[in-house]
């Protein structure tokens, strides 16, 4: 492979002229076409005059239209060097999957020793009939190469040889102004016309006397004159005693101030050495201006490197068009670490959600925060619709003495996020206000990161889901960036291995990081006899808390709530309170359902409610009675494939109308 | 101290010139602030006592104007060569982008070089500095004097200059040497510059 281009030689700082143009119009063409114009293309010209400034330009531009083209560039000995270690057919097949061949430096090196010419001919020859295009340079036209081979020389003739002139006046001129321009300084056109006006037919040369120049006028707050610069381009005084020698004047006193124009002082000086000072001067001002530079061949550098590792590096581009960037380095610095931190969000994104490996975002230190959102939408990607329901709230419950120990606990686990308590399961019979407290709990926790909460029922769903598609891993990942996690009706994963396999792993990354997790059954650990070892460990591991039937203080709180609610005058029986209260209840529904038959009696009849006619309305009833809540026996009416299903949540099989009706209505 | 600051637009290069006492250190600077031409330099300083500590060395301050476009500026120092003056030469060497070791070539004053070469190693390992990369200039200086009383250049090389760093015969008194010396200490600092590095803690 050869060494990248130099993106500095490039077609747009080619200073095309009359000497020139033909070769720059040959090279552009056999750039730009995808079909070879003129082939081969074979520049002409001497030292210095931009041959290898054009070849790599026409490389570049070819990069430029078509990123996939394979270019190369080889000095016609490395040319050689390698042909020499290949079969021909090797040789042919090796050169003929380079679109565009650029030889630079032709010249007849006794290759006979080294490569047979005819070989050379076929690699060359077979790249023509496959129209792919070669470009060569060299300082003598084709037909005098018979070093290089009679056939070779032939054969490179058989194109366009095009040559590139010494530069004339107007070329002179343009490349002296657009030097000087690039660098930030303006000669007088008298001083350009001078300098132009001097024999010169390297161009190369004639640049390396336009920095000397630059670095002059850089220093001095007087413009230079035309003697003058002819002088330091030369380095041969004119014959007019008048015109002084140029001297380098600094600043003494403020910084970057400028001090008029001075001649040295003849007494200051050693008489073997006229300006030590200055000769000294002269070279810090190359070796600053040098090393000054050299970011931008750095940054050119990376550009090539992170270009070829398919990052985006427009910020790096951005660089380069400074004139003098404020912190070249800090600015490649910062770029990399942006590098290094979107491979890594990739390469989470990637396993999270492989469909995203080819968003353009992944390759752009620019769009790290695109970059971002991406991520934190591939970790939530499959969770968003698991929220609480937000009517669900820890307010709008009861806390009493019997339920504190729940409260308490709650609260401190998201308000400490110390992880003393986590997960924090949640046992009580159906109606004891596990669902609600898990939602309320669901609410209470902001967090960005979001708060997952949903049924085992559907848990287990978007497992079998997952597990189908391969992607339970990926699944059970994403659980990570949850901000919490709330899970109601653990005991629906009784026949899910899979499910509590997962929910294992889920355990596992989110009590390590100190997420609250809060879950609910409606039985005892002890009586989840379906569940595997590795998720009861889990589970005992943290805090259990048993919700009791709503006892006496709870059902009057509640009553009183549920009268106060209802009573337009603000004054509540307290005596029918507290009969209601007297009444067993086995759930808060089952107090719920009395109190609004009461209020539904009294708002028939017009009346306020009574203890009398609470007991006309509830005591000719024959209910079913406080519910006695076994897993095995009442409220369990058999188990289903999701796991047991609860008699309250089976409208459909409902065992009596009142019961029926009553849930209905509430 | 950064060698070159390009958010202040500034490059500031501290050369000192070490060695043994009366090898000609300040003659060096003296001989370069009588070539600076007036508007280009500052005032040459001598620092005596500072509290009950006494701190003796030459500053020259060389201002060189706006080098594409940053503001450039060199400070020569030189350090007290005498023994004792152990801890004025740690303080100078501090923040030192490059240094010249000033040997005298008298063969009497030859152990006083090696002497002074160690000890300039000892402080430059104290502040942390890689000698391997640090950028260092000889001068073997006094080569005017008669043959007899002076050791050669490649003699004083094979017995100080063991790095191969570059090294310059000199006559600072009149002036022999001792731009180039400057020269090449100046490039060896500059090639440096972008690295940000190698400076003396």
């Amino acid at each position: 492979m050869s060494p990248p281009l130099n993106p500095a030689l490039a077609f747009s700082t080619f200073v095309v002229g009359v000497p020139n143009q033909l070769a720059f119009s040959a090279a552009r063409a056999a750039a730009d076409s995808p079909r070879p114009p003129f082939n081969p293309l074979f520049l002409v010209g001497a030292q210095g005059q931009g041959k290898t400034h054009l070849l790599q330009a026409t490389g570049a531009q070819r990069l430029h239209v078509d990123a996939t083209a394979i270019v190369e560039y080889l000095t016609w000995r490395e040319f050689l060097a390698k042909l020499k270690h290949l079969s021909r057919e090797h040789a042919v097949a090796e050169f003929n999957r380079v679109d565009l061949l650029l030889l630079d430096d032709l010249e007849p090196v006794g290759n006979a020793e080294v490569v047979e010419h005819s070989l050379v001919v076929a690699v060359l020859a077979s790249r023509f009939d496959s129209g792919l295009q070669t470009v060569c340079a060299g300082e003598m036209p084709p037909a005098d190469l018979s070093g290089a081979g009679e056939a070779v020389s032939q054969f490179l003739s058989g194109g366009l040889v095009a040559e590139i002139g010494p530069p004339d006046d107007a070329l002179r001129e343009e490349l002296v102004r657009r030097r000087a321009s690039a660098a930030g300084v303006s000669f007088s056109s008298s001083v350009i016309d001078a300098v132009a006006g001097l024999p010169c037919d390297s161009v190369r040369e004639l640049l390396g006397a336009v920095s000397r120049l630059i670095a002059f006028q850089e220093v001095s707050p007087v413009p230079l004159d035309p003697a003058q610069a002819r002088i330091l381009v030369t380095g041969v005084m004119e014959s007019d005693p008048m015109t002084p020698p140029p001297q380098m004047v600094v600043a003494a006193g403020d910084a970057g101030a400028r001090a008029p124009l001075a001649t040295a002082d003849p007494n200051e000086t050693n008489s073997g050495n006229q300006d030590e000072f200055g000769s000294f001067l002269s070279e810090v001002v190359a070796g600053v201006s040098q090393q000054v530079d050299r970011w931008r061949s750095r940054v050119a550098d990376a550009i090539l490197a992170w270009e070829a590792e398919g990052i985006h590096t427009a910020r790096l581009h951005a660089l380069l068009d400074q004139e003098l960037p404020a912190q070249p380095e800090a600015v490649l610095e910062r770029f990399e670490d942006d590098v290094n931190r979107l491979r890594a969000l990739a390469a989470e994104i990637v396993s999270l959600a492989p469909d995203l490996a080819d968003h353009e975002s992944l390759r752009d230190p620019d769009q790290l925060v695109l970059a971002e959102r991406l991520l934190e939408e591939a970790r939530t990607q499959g969770l968003r619709g698991f929220i609480p329901n937000a009517s669900l709230l820890l307010t709008d419950l009861i806390e009493v003495t019997s339920n504190r120990a729940a409260f308490t606990a709650l609260r401190e686990a998201w308000d400490t996020r110390d992880g003393s308590a986590n997960p924090i399961i949640l046992v009580g019979d159906s109606g004891t206000g596990k669902t609600h407290l898990l939602h309320g709990m669901a609410n209470h926790m902001s967090s960005e990161r979001g708060v997952v909460c949903l049924s085992a029922g559907r848990f287990c769903s978007a497992i079998a889901e997952a597990e189908h598609e391969g992607r339970v891993g990926e699944w059970t990942r994403r659980f990570e960036w949850a901000g919490g996690l709330c899970l109601d009706d653990l005991h629906l994963m009784a026949d899910h291995p899979v499910a509590q396999s997962a929910l294992v792993d889920i355990l596992d990354r989110l009590v390590e990081a100190k997420v609250p997790v809060v879950l609910t059954s409606l039985v005892p650990l002890t009586a989840l006899a379906e569940f595997s070892p590795q998720l009861l460990t889990r589970m005992a591991g943290g805090l259990v808390i048993d919700l009791p039937r709503p006892d006496r203080e709870f059902r009057l709180a509640l009553i009183l709530r549920l009268l106060e609610m209802a009573d337009t005058t603000g004054m509540v029986d307290p005596g029918l309170a507290d009969y209601l209260a007297g009444r067993e209840a086995s759930s808060i529904r089952e107090v719920q359902g009395a109190v609004k038959r009461v209020l539904r009696a009294s708002g028939r009849q017009g009346t306020a409610p009574t203890i009398t006619l609470a007991k006309q309305v509830l005591e000719s009833e024959h209910g079913p009675g406080p519910r006695s809540w076994s897993v095995a026996h009442a409220g369990v009416l058999g188990p289903t494939v999701g796991g047991t299903r609860l008699r309250e949540k089976m409208i459909d099989a409902w065992p009596d109308v009142r019961d029926l009706l009553n849930e209905t209505l509430d | 101290m950064p060698l070159i600051n390009f958010s202040g637009r500034e490059i500031i290069c501290k050369l000192v010139y070490y060695g043994p006492g009366r090898s000609g250190k300040t003659t060096n600077l003296q001989y370069v602030h009588g070539r600076v031409p007036d508007l280009r330099r500052g005032q040459m300083v001598s620092l005596a006592t500072h509290g009950d500590r006494t701190l003796f060395f030459d500053f020259l301050p060389l201002d060189l104007g706006e080098i594409s476009g940053f503001t450039t500026r060199f400070q020569l120092y030189t350090v007290p060569g005498q023994v004792y003056y152990a801890s004025t030469r740690r303080l100078v060497l501090q923040g030192a982008d490059g240094v010249v070791f000033v040997a005298d070539s008298q063969a009497r004053r030859h152990e006083e070089n090696i002497e002074s070469l160690q000890d300039l190693h000892d402080n430059l390992l104290e502040q942390g500095v890689d000698i391997r990369e640090f950028p260092i200039v000889f001068q073997y200086n006094k080569q005017d004097l008669p043959r007899e009383l002076v050791l050669a250049p490649e003699v004083l090389d094979d017995a100080l200059n063991f790095r191969e760093a570059p090294s310059f015969a000199a006559d600072a008194l009149h002036g022999t040497g001792v731009f180039e010396t400057l020269k090449a200490a100046s490039g060896l600092v500059l090639k440096r510059l972008a690295r940000g590095n190698g400076t003396a803690a």
